[in-house]
């Protein structure tokens, strides 16, 4: 009976060959030039800053959280999803069982719980994305030259206001070419 | 061969578990871990458990997987400073921990090799379908079933609750 | 009639409260969350038909359902106390000054789901079904001891909970796959009466052949049932948890989930190792499994007594009190016998009102002080009397003096254990009483024998201190006439009958 299983062998032995023997080959027959630059991390020809190692957002691991649970739930269907028509005909694997219209209503209701589940995370807010400042659910961190504080508009005005007005010389013409812009 | 296997996978699972606790670089652990369950999912399947092998690769090499990096990522593992979640793995508890751990494949072994049989373990005819395990899920598994379905609606509300920053946290800073 | 509409019906509590549970989620998510009060007294309704329910089926015979789920008396007690054990803590959280008024409509939800996996755990003999119970319980206490996730100590209570939680249950479930390899079941009843022809399944032929695995795999199962009952040595999360729960969660945890784990360790121990066992190895190695819990019991008692000792906070103190209480009801559990059992069901019994009433109390010191300590609470008895007056009857029920519950429950235990050998235990259990004696009555002596420097007036929370006051007076009434209680524990006894 194992031998049902000897493609699923194959394929997997050959996916993980056909990487390694790639990278095998490529690291033979590739120029080794190890300058300095050559070594750096590419960012667009800049400069790198900061760590590569960097906070999530805490709402990506509530998706997966939540996505885990669903996935529990797709492999209780499975069996779920088989066995309904032979329920029905009392026939195949549930012969004997007399649970009939039964499986249905069990498997309903176990859908019907976890969909609660799923309205109870969307109506929570826990599925949208794009936040507003004021919803925006994590710590901003201390400030510093990456990570701009959030600024209300007011406060923006006023601290770009007194450079145009020196620039410009003009309230007035300060106020046009704000509402122009 | 399916004995080689076993043994194979057997030692692919302990290495990549041994792998996990000891490799610095938790993202290390992560796909060591991965390779474990991996082997496990082979296990599973020699034993003639096809459907348990896929639900192993779905939920555990998929889906927790997932959330492991994810917690990686959490942790901030960059900067192991105070508070940043590392401190209990240092010098001084390590002997705590192997005492225990020692325990724990002590008395395995005394469970496994104290000459035991194993009766519950009877050797299948043929392969385990998912339909023998429907059949037995409707039949006389029915209650834990519906069971689980709470118990996943239970974990769903407590994930939010515990990993959800209250709004009102939010507006005030 | 159709066995799944005929198991349904059986199930009605459970189907009821699961229900409960699912409405009163969906109608927090319809208020968005505003005014959670109003889950509160929807989940108290519904509490008080789940009840009803359950009171009714009191005194039926025991019959199993799904091959599975057994509704009988002892699991229809333990579920009522359950209940009445969740509506109390319902009070507590909209008497809670700390707490929010608005968008914790989940802390309804979560306790009546823990309060579903408590009613499977109580009524199955099936491994399985105990387990998922078991998880469910834990789930949804990991994610209301972190309710207060603002908090450090709250948060840090969650994640101490989850470590020490997954592990044991890990520990559990690998004993129990290993059981169910040898003796080919996880029905225990089965279990414990199965002897196969040609292959030797069920417990005794398992235990001629090699006992070694069979006992490792008890051990394991019990650190389970330890972690539940915080029984050293799985008793190191309780301080901790109890300490940054917010005060009605520590109460839940305290009565509800430890009853629930009290009352799956005698089902486990009454189906596999009962007194008189089917084969005489049964009985031999049920001697050890006995003399085991025996010693678990003196070492917890003892651990937990000793290091109230030394605690300046009420709330940690009585953290510590609840370890020092699992030995006392461990007693009963170690002599295996129909009485024993019972004994122990009193005591717990007794253990429901002396707690709820104690961290009733507690909370109403810290919405009055702000604080949980001790030290605090001076001449507070002076401002309010009443609630003080019954705080004291709590303490001498804990202490297991009379005229309280408590003394009767501890009486019935010695006496128990004094009649099946185990008189050693319970020496111990008595010095250990008399060490409980001076930490109890420092609280005691801070409330009424020291001048308070607190200028701050008493609460005013009739609903709540009427409610505290009652627990005190029954308290007290249960101590003067225990015949009633007796009657019940005896009616719902899980061997005698």
């Amino acid at each position: 009976m194992y031998f049902d299983y000897l493609n699923v062998l194959l394929f997997s032995s050959v996916g993980f060959l056909f990487v390694f023997i790639n990278m095998a080959v490529g690291s033979l027959i590739r120029p080794k030039r190890n300058t300095e630059e050559g070594l750096e991390t590419y960012e667009c020809g800049e400069p790198t800053t900061g760590e590569t190692w960097i906070k999530f957002d805490i709402r990506y691991y509530t998706v997966a959280l939540v996505y885990v649970v669903f996935a529990v739930e797709i492999a209780f269907l499975f069996p779920w999803a088989i066995v309904l028509g032979d329920a029905f005909d009392n026939t195949g694997a549930a012969e004997g069982s007399g649970i009939g219209v039964f499986a249905l209503v069990e498997g309903v209701i176990f859908i019907g719980i976890l969909f609660l589940g799923l309205a109870y995370v969307w109506a929570k807010g826990d599925l949208d994305w794009v936040l507003g400042y004021e919803d925006r659910a994590f710590d901003p961190g201390e400030p510093g030259p990456l990570n701009p504080q959030p600024r209300s508009l007011a406060q923006i005005e006023a601290e770009t206001k007194p450079a145009e007005a020196a620039k410009h010389g003009d309230a007035a013409q300060d106020d046009s070419e704000g509402d122009a812009a | 061969m399916a004995n080689l296997l076993f043994y194979l996978m057997g030692l692919g699972a302990v290495i990549g578990s041994l792998l996990v606790v000891t490799s610095k670089n938790p993202i290390t652990s992560v796909l060591s871990l991965l390779g474990t369950f991996f082997c496990l999912a082979t296990i599973y399947l020699l034993a003639g458990f096809q459907f348990l092998a896929a639900a192993q690769i779905l939920v555990y090499g998929g889906a927790i997987m997932v959330l492991f990096l994810f917690v990686v990522m959490l942790l901030n593992l960059g900067h192991p400073e105070e508070g940043s979640g590392l401190e209990f793995m240092n010098k001084r508890r390590m002997p705590f921990a192997f005492a225990a751990s020692a325990m724990l494949i002590v008395l395995t072994f005394a469970g496994v090799l104290g000459q035991g049989s194993a009766p519950g373990a009877v050797e299948l005819a043929h392969m385990a379908t998912i339909g023998d395990l429907a059949g037995l899920m409707f039949g006389s598994f029915l209650l834990p079933f519906e069971a689980a379905s709470i118990l996943l609606m239970g974990a769903a509300v407590a994930v939010i609750v515990l990993a959800k920053r209250e709004r009102t946290q939010a507006v005030e800073r | 009639m159709n066995p799944y509409i005929e198991g349904m019906q059986a199930l009605a509590p459970e189907l009821v409260l699961t229900a409960l549970a699912l409405i009163v989620l969906v109608a927090d998510l319809l208020t968005k969350g505003k005014d959670s009060r109003r889950m509160g007294y929807l989940t108290l309704a519904g509490l008080a038909v789940v009840g009803g329910m359950l009171a009714l089926r009191l005194g039926e015979p025991s019959q199993t359902y799904f091959g599975m789920v057994i509704v009988d008396s002892f699991g229809t007690f333990f579920k009522l106390f359950t209940v009445a054990a969740v509506a109390v803590v319902c009070v507590f959280i909209l008497s809670d000054k700390n707490e929010r008024k608005n968008g914790i409509g989940e802390y309804y939800f979560l306790l009546l789901g823990a309060s579903v996996g408590i009613f499977f755990m109580v009524s199955t003999n099936h491994l399985l079904l105990l387990v998922l119970g078991l998880e469910l319980l834990s789930l949804a206490s990991y994610a209301l001891a972190g309710f207060h996730k603002g908090q450090r100590k709250s948060a840090e209570a969650a994640m101490k909970y989850v470590v020490f939680g997954g592990l044991s249950a890990g520990i559990m479930v690998y004993g129990i796959s290993l059981l169910y390899g040898m003796t080919g079941t996880l029905d225990l009843a089965e279990m414990a009466t199965l002897a196969g022809d040609s292959i030797p399944t069920g417990l005794v032929p398992q235990l001629y052949l090699s006992a070694m695995p069979v006992g490792v795999a008890m051990v394991m199962i019990l650190a389970g049932f330890a972690y539940k009952m915080s029984v050293v040595p799985f008793h190191f999360w309780t301080p901790d948890v109890y300490e940054g729960s917010p005060t009605p969660v520590t109460t839940f945890l305290a009565v509800a989930s430890k009853a629930a784990g009290v009352a799956a360790l005698l089902r486990f121990v009454g189906a596999l190792f009962p007194v008189d066992g089917v084969d005489e190895i049964i009985m031999w190695y049920g001697d050890r499994f006995g003399m085991l819990i025996a010693v678990l019991a003196a070492v917890t008692m003892t651990l937990g007594n000793l290091s109230a000792l030394r605690q300046q906070s009420l709330k940690r103190m009585l953290a510590y009190s609840s370890i020092a209480h699992a030995g006392y009801i461990l007693i009963g559990v170690a002599t295996r016998t129909s009485e024993g059992f019972d004994a122990a069901m009193y005591y717990m019994t007794a253990y429901y009102f002396m707690n709820l009433g104690a961290f009733g109390v507690l909370l109403y010191f810290e919405s009055a002080l702000g604080s949980d300590r001790i030290e605090d609470m001076r001449g507070f008895g002076w401002k309010s009397p009443l609630i003080s007056i019954a705080m004291v009857a709590f303490l001498v029920s804990l202490t297991g003096l009379p005229p309280t519950i408590g003394f009767y429950g501890k009486y019935l235990l010695f006496k128990v254990g004094v009649a099946e050998g185990l008189g050693w235990l319970v020496i111990v259990a008595a010095l250990n009483s008399v060490v409980s004696l001076f930490y109890y009555f420092s609280v005691a002596k801070s409330l009424f024998l020291k001048e308070s420097n607190d200028e701050r007036p008493a609460l005013s929370q009739p609903l709540f201190a009427g409610l505290l006051t009652a627990i005190g007076v029954l308290t007290i009434f249960f101590g003067l006439f225990p015949d009633s209680i007796q009657e019940l524990v005896e009616m719902c006894s899980l061997l005698g009958s």
